[in-house]
């Protein structure tokens, strides 16, 4: 077998092709053309069903560490509220139960543990108060 | 309700933000070690990364408790200045150096695929300085200092992340990569 392809000049080349490519006919892309046009609009339909509606095959695959965020999540918060209420109860029974009246000076004057206190200038201000000493006895626990 | 929920709420705020802060270090470190082969690598990276959202979360709530809180009177400046606070400036200045550590690490992470991967390296590196100025904050500042379990967790925690990080400073596989670099990169 010989190769023509060679012998033959590009322009005739061209020529050959156009008229292989009539002699075929457009039929088939023709057809291929007026179906996908007819099936455009059908395509169109199922898109827009499609994003409105998961598909019905596969359920949508979870992340492997779903469980694990929730659980994370959930432990967090259960921590913060648990810390807090701990606090919360440990001030609690720290504060004194009410004295009589002429104990209250005498366990006021016997004060706070400074070094556990904030010692802002509000805080200062505020020692004055009996309220203010009471509130600053919890922030020692 | 009462003048000291948002104290308590603080408190435990901060708390709970740095444990999460060190498993989110202790992940981070398990990621780039693999010290621990059975956690899949896709599941400790999005563990890894949950627990970096939900520290800023609850660094959130310890700010908002102590903005709320009426007693130790922080404002604005106390609480985003670092050394404006008149109590122990220098322990809250580092709460508020680790606020701002924790932020652009979030940020930078979120933006990892719109920057340049060596600049998000950097930045995440600061990880390590944020877990020292966290744990150095609840140490110095928290009024829970002197709780004996608080203590343990912090040495625990310390010498975990410790024990980590020199396992990836002289792991094998790490040491392959940077002479691999060090060869390609040399002329």
């Amino acid at each position: 077998m010989t190769d023509r392809s060679n012998d033959i000049d590009p322009a005739e080349r061209v020529r050959q092709l156009q008229a292989r490519r009539a002699a075929a006919g457009r039929t088939p892309r023709a057809a291929k053309a007026a179906s996908a046009a007819a099936t455009d609009s059908s395509r169109a339909t199922a898109a827009s069903t499609a994003a409105t509606s998961r598909p019905k095959g596969k359920p949508r695959r979870r992340h492997p560490a779903a469980a694990t965020r929730w659980l994370l999540g959930g432990l967090s918060i259960a921590s913060f509220f648990g810390i807090a209420g701990t606090v919360a109860v440990a001030n609690v029974s720290a504060i004194a139960p009410p004295a009589p009246a002429g104990a209250a000076s005498s366990a006021v004057a016997a004060g706070v543990p400074a070094a556990a206190t904030p010692v802002t200038a509000k805080a200062t201000k505020a020692t004055a108060s009996t309220a203010r000493v009471a509130h600053t006895t919890t922030r020692g626990s | 309700m009462r003048s000291q929920t948002w104290w308590y709420a603080a408190r435990a705020g901060g708390i709970v933000a740095w444990a999460l802060a060190s498993l989110a270090v202790i992940t981070g470190l398990q990621l780039s070690t693999r010290l621990v082969s059975k956690p899949a690598p896709n599941w400790v990276l999005d563990v890894h990364r949950f627990l970096g959202g939900l520290t800023v979360a609850f660094v959130g709530v310890h700010v908002a408790g102590l903005a709320a809180d009426q007693f130790i009177g922080f404002g604005p400046v106390e609480l985003l200045v670092p050394f404006a606070s008149s109590y122990k400036p220098a322990a809250v200045a580092l709460g508020v150096i680790g606020m701002y550590l924790l932020v652009a690490i979030e940020l930078t992470s979120l933006a990892m695929r719109k920057m340049p991967r060596r600049t998000w390296h950097a930045v995440h590196l600061s990880s390590f300085v944020l877990f020292v100025v966290a744990t150095v904050h609840g140490i110095t500042a928290g009024t829970d200092r002197h709780n004996a379990l608080f203590q343990w967790a912090c040495l625990l925690t310390a010498a975990l992340v410790l024990m980590m990080t020199l396992v990836r400073i002289w792991s094998p596989r790490r040491a392959a990569r940077s002479a691999a670099s060090a060869t390609t990169d040399a002329p």
